[in-house]
């Protein structure tokens, strides 16, 4: 029995690594290209394309982003702090109203969820979402309007509910409640830590969401001492496209244009390709269920 | 007990959900404070252009600021409606109406169909002269004239609209190498692409993008044999008119006397395309003519005199030997900009709309003011050589000035104070030179259509000249004659007809107003 | 407890800090999605400044006479219909078989590296890659054209055969979003209970009996409500994607036009938001449709896995 469990099992294991690594490849490759030609001159770039080898190298694209550090600095600060900020608070939302939706006992829970899908299907587009923001609510130009519009997303709340629902046993709410435990209590001993994998991994959705967010700072921040990343890299892509447009301008000798869309790219990856291999930790440890059999 | 702590944990929740929505909110702007020094009160005023801020701005603003605290009492703060997405937001801003007192606007940035839905505040000629003298002074009654909508004035026009003509570029250095004559006409570049092409392997004798660059060849063909002509509508439509005409009809690219020169120019441009002059993939393609043609990539360059400028010198140093095309009518004429091609409009919602005006006043036609918004700080952003041109300060280069002129977006000042600049090479101001004979002003350039009747049937002649007119501008079709006929069978489905008719009784009402 | 005051006031009562620890969602979503929503209007009016939204007249079904007179109604509608079920098929195989064989695999090292350079398509945006795709594959200096080239083929153009765009579209977006499936769905994994695991192998089962009795049907409820998910986007169609990629390659147009590019291009110019609504609208009002049939039918067989 033995050896016959293990070969179908080696079997699958390599057919696994090597699929995988093919789809890694593929998805990594152009971003590879991305990062070295982020180093190439424009005039590599436009006369020679995209290539494994550029002829020319030049950091303008690099200096152009960091011109100015302390505006750089500023901007990691301000988005990593939105991003922290966003991703805890609506994670904890999220997850209790995840939890709330996943309780069988309560009869309008189905009119509920109903209640937050519909959002998804019918909205009355940007005239009255912007009125409502900005003139009505007047959270242009604030930390708010960057930390809260983007924080629920109904497909989150929904996943989140899916897996309370299914993963965690039911009896184990059974045994706490007859226990003397209160719905809070079994949100937050039971319900959390039991939904790890899922909380981490809607969790590190939602940090990427706030991390690129360029679209509500661009319809509602006009002060450049407020512009998160994605913006700011954004501007300095639209400036630049334009001042190479640009009517009584002082020639500049090879602006990066081309170059800089990658090195954009580059910096607005940078920080999360290092910080995710810690994150990644939560979603493949899963919590041993043994507590039911108990 | 229980109870209570549940309760205590309830609120909690709410108290951190609620605590967040107290923070920081939004940081409402200075309010107006009453000023001792001045007989007036102070104001703060919020303007709208078009760009991004500046690095330098921030400078650029306090000393702004300085000044006109000084002469008006009023501060000053800037907003930018970026390029990528200032088409969806500056009708938002508009709409939300919040904090905003003066916009730039143009005929090519939404002013008629903004104006016509009560986006802008009317302006009387008592209140202009009032409150804008030096500006009303400049201006000739021609260019008000051109602003009005229904009947009323609801931009600032700039006094001195831009003076260009479109030019395309060539390579001296490749002509003479290969020992061709002197071009002077579009469809007279045929030798030349097929000297570089033939000749050149590292270089697309037309590498455009399909953006501005897309009817550079096409049109420029086509003008050499047709009436001279210019579009009732910016954007992707077919309606022209004949501009050196008292009173024009409105027709399409595709009839009458402009039916044989469409036809004549895409057929050309299609045998271009099968000889490969063009690259293949202009669709795709984001880089513009004149960046691959700076860079040594493309043989040929489509711009306009004045965005072509920084090419031009570029090209130059980097010892190509630039030779400057004007593409002009059959009549050698270029139709020239109205004054409503730059200005601002005061919006509808503003408190303060006379100390908007003063302000503006200052800041168009004030020397010191015009020299400062538009160059920046002398000294730090640009100085004046000894011969009266502009430069950039020692030791500064053009990419480490913060402040670029021409970047921060006030476009509409007065541009008869300007100087010319150190780095305009002789052919160029050769070029400026002879650029106002080539102008015609036509009494129509300022005309600003109001498309609400026929709004359904323009949608869909837009889609429908998207589709099927712009591949015969690159010759990326398989039969000319085949696909000019589609186009017309799909304009007249989309009933084109209409939008036509109501064009014509537009532009007659236009004209007779104008007399 | 005396009924007098109704069943849903003693359900309130009964679940009170169920309902409680559900306003503050319910709060941001009345505040930011239904107040909004009243915007829909907008479709059916003439849009000034000085009415606003609420002001401005009423002209009826105008704003949506220029969608349906265009001619393309049908086919942008049946793209925007096919290319998302092709996109949401691919996404769904290739995330799930990716979690599988990414679970499966026991070295620690290879899940974390994979996974991260799985993801790294997420940040690259559509203008970028089209960047990528042109210089990759133009005609011209393209790399692989150049490769070809060498080894003495023929050039080939892809941007002039609408056909490969119907293969090469899905390529595209799978490569963007597996990564981010894959996460869930290796979420859902290691949530999964793994004795059953345990009690088949000492039971003698091979791998792939394993995965297919097992661990599928566990994947059961997250694999659907992730369908179902999407389901409900189904006729909104990926603007950026499209535009960036085919742009108003004339040549390409009718064969990968969605409803979203389609009211682009009409609308260039024009901003009018009457206009812009209505089409939103239509979209919307098809979602609806969509999503209520699939889900009435999925709660027919399957009460929990629905939706609501």
């Amino acid at each position: 029995m033995k050896p016959r469990r293990s070969r179908d099992v080696a079997r699958l294991h390599t057919i696994a690594y090597i699929a995988v690594s093919l789809f890694a490849v593929f998805a990594v490759f152009p971003f590879v290209m991305l990062l070295i030609n982020s180093f190439a001159s424009e005039h590599a770039i436009i006369n020679y394309g995209y290539s494994f080898w550029p002829r020319e190298l030049s950091l303008s694209a690099y200096s152009m982003i960091f011109q100015s550090p302390q505006k750089m600095m500023r901007t990691y600060g301000l988005t990593i702090f939105i991003t922290t900020a966003g991703t805890l608070l609506s994670l904890f939302f999220s997850t209790m109203a995840a939890y709330v939706l996943s309780r069988k006992e309560l009869r309008y829970r189905n009119a509920m969820s109903f209640f937050l899908y519909f959002t998804q299907l019918f909205n009355g587009g940007l005239v009255p979402y912007y009125i409502l923001i900005s003139k009505n609510l007047h959270l242009q130009n604030s930390l708010l309007v960057l930390i809260l519009t983007p924080m629920f997303s109904v497909l989150n709340i929904l996943i989140l509910r899916n897996f309370v629902a299914n993963s965690i046993p039911a009896s184990l709410f059974e045994s706490a409640k007859i226990d003397g435990a209160n719905e809070i209590t079994l949100f937050i001993r039971i319900a959390i830590p039991l939904s790890t994998p899922a909380i981490a991994s809607i969790g590190l959705l939602t940090a990427l969401g706030y991390w690129n967010d360029w679209w509500t700072p661009m319809m509602f921040i006009q002060r450049e001492s407020m512009y998160p990343l994605q913006f700011t890299l954004y501007q300095l892509l639209s400036s630049i496209n334009f001042a190479a447009a640009m009517v009584n301008s002082l020639p500049v000798i090879n602006m990066p244009k081309e170059s800089l869309k990658l090195a954009m790219t580059v910096v607005a990856t940078g920080p999360i390709i290092l910080v995710y291999p810690f994150v990644q930790r939560y979603f493949v440890k899963g919590i041993t269920l043994g507590a039911v059999k108990g | 007990m229980s109870r209570r702590f549940r309760f205590l944990c309830v609120v909690l929740a709410l108290l951190i959900a609620g605590g967040s929505l107290l923070f920081a909110t939004g940081t409402k702007e200075t309010a107006a404070t009453t000023s001792t020094a001045a007989n007036q009160k102070e104001v703060h005023l919020y303007g709208y252009l078009l760009g991004a801020p500046l690095p330098g701005m921030s400078d650029v603003m306090t000393e702004l600021n300085k000044k006109l605290k000084k002469d008006l009492n009023v501060t000053m703060e800037i907003n930018y409606l970026g390029w990528a997405d200032y088409q969806s937001k500056y009708p938002l801003v508009l709409a939300a109406g919040e904090n905003i007192d003066w916009i730039y606007t143009a005929s090519w940035c939404m002013y008629g169909t903004q104006a016509v839905r009560g986006a802008f505040l009317p302006l009387t000629s008592d209140m202009l002269a009032k409150y804008m003298p030096k500006h009303t002074q400049k201006m000739p009654a021609a260019g008000w004239k051109q602003s009005l909508v229904n009947g009323k004035i609801y931009m600032i026009p700039t006094a001195t609209p831009d003076r260009k003509v479109s030019v395309a570029l060539i390579r001296g250095d490749l002509r003479k190498k290969y020992g061709l004559p002197a071009i002077t006409k579009i469809s007279d570049l045929e030798p030349y692409l097929q000297a570089v092409k033939q000749n050149e392997p590292g270089m697309i004798p037309l590498n455009i993008e399909s953006g501005y660059d897309l009817g550079g060849i096409f049109n420029g063909v086509r003008i050499e044999t047709t009436p001279p002509f210019n579009w009732a509508i910016s954007g992707a439509t077919p309606y022209i008119y004949n501009y050196e005409i008292a009173k024009p009809t409105v027709t399409t690219e595709l009839d009458g006397e402009y039916s044989a020169g469409f036809v004549r120019a895409a057929n050309l441009v299609k045998d271009w395309y099968d000889k490969g002059y063009f690259n293949k993939d202009p669709f795709a393609n984001k880089v513009r003519s004149k960046e691959a043609f700076e860079q040594g990539k493309s043989a040929v360059a489509f711009g306009n005199s004045i965005d072509t400028q920084g090419n031009i010198a570029k090209a130059i140093d980097s010892g190509f030997d630039v030779e400057i095309i004007p593409v002009l009518g059959s009549t050698g004429h270029y139709p020239a900009d109205s004054f409503i091609n730059n200005g601002v409009a005061i919006s509808a919602t503003t408190k303060n709309a006379e100390r908007t005006l003063q302000a503006l006043d200052l800041m168009m036609e004030d020397p010191a003011y015009v020299y400062l918004i538009y160059y920046g700080i002398e000294g730090t952003n640009y100085i004046v050589t000894k011969d009266g041109k502009i430069d950039n300060p020692p030791g500064i280069t053009s990419d480490k000035n913060t402040y670029p002129m021409d970047q921060a977006g006030f476009w509409w000042v007065d541009k008869d104070y300007f100087k010319p600049m150190a780095t305009w090479p002789p052919i160029y101001i050769k070029l400026n030179n002879s650029i106002p004979q080539m102008l015609y002003a036509s009494p129509y350039s300022a005309f600003g259509f109001i498309p609400d009747n026929v709004k359904t049937e323009l949608a869909n002649v837009t889609a429908v000249w998207q589709q099927y007119q712009w591949p015969l501008q690159v010759g990326m079709v398989d039969n000319v004659s085949q696909a000019i006929a589609t186009l017309k069978d799909k304009l007249a489905a989309a009933d084109s007809q209409k939008v036509q008719g109501e064009l014509q009784k537009q532009m007659d009402a236009y004209g007779a107003g104008l007399k | 407890m005396p009924l007098r005051k109704g069943p849903v006031l003693h359900e309130f009562r009964k679940n009170s800090l169920l309902y409680l620890m559900f306003i503050p969602v319910a709060a941001y979503f009345i505040v930011f999605a239904y107040v909004p929503m009243a915007g829909i209007v907008v479709a059916f009016k003439e849009f000034n400044y000085r009415g606003g939204m609420f002001g401005s007249p009423w002209n009826g079904f105008t704003n949506f006479r220029y969608f349906f007179l265009s001619g393309k109604a049908w086919l942008v509608t049946k793209n925007t219909f096919l290319y998302n079920v092709v996109f949401l098929g691919c996404y769904t195989f290739f995330s799930i078989t990716l979690a599988i064989f990414i679970f499966e695999v026991e070295s620690r090292w290879f899940k974390k590296v994979s996974q991260t350079m799985l993801f790294l398509p997420y940040f690259v945006s559509w203008v970028v890659v089209n960047a990528f795709v042109y210089n990759l594959f133009n005609y011209e200096y393209g790399l692989v054209n150049t490769i070809i080239k060498t080894l003495g083929g023929h050039a080939f153009d892809i941007y002039r055969n609408p056909a490969t765009w119907h293969f090469l579209l899905p390529v595209f977006y799978t490569w963007k979003w597996v990564g981010f499936g894959s996460v869930l769905y290796l979420a859902a994994l290691s949530g999964m209970d793994h004795e059953c695991h345990e009690a088949a192998i000492i039971d003698g089962a091979s791998i792939t009996q394993r995965i297919r009795r097992i661990t599928l049907p566990l994947l059961r409820p997250t694999i659907i409500i992730l369908i179902l998910l999407g389901v409900g986007r189904i006729m909104r169609g990926d603007f950026d994607m499209f535009y960036q990629l085919i742009g108003n390659n004339g040549r390409l147009i009718d064969a990968t036009d969605i409803i979203d590019t389609l009211v682009f291009r009409s609308l260039v110019g024009m901003q009018d938001f009457g206009m812009a609504s209505a089409t939103g609208l239509y979209q919307s009002v098809l979602c609806f449709a969509i999503i209520m049939i699939v889900n009435s039918f999925i709660r027919r067989y399957e009460k929990d896995y629905a939706l609501f």
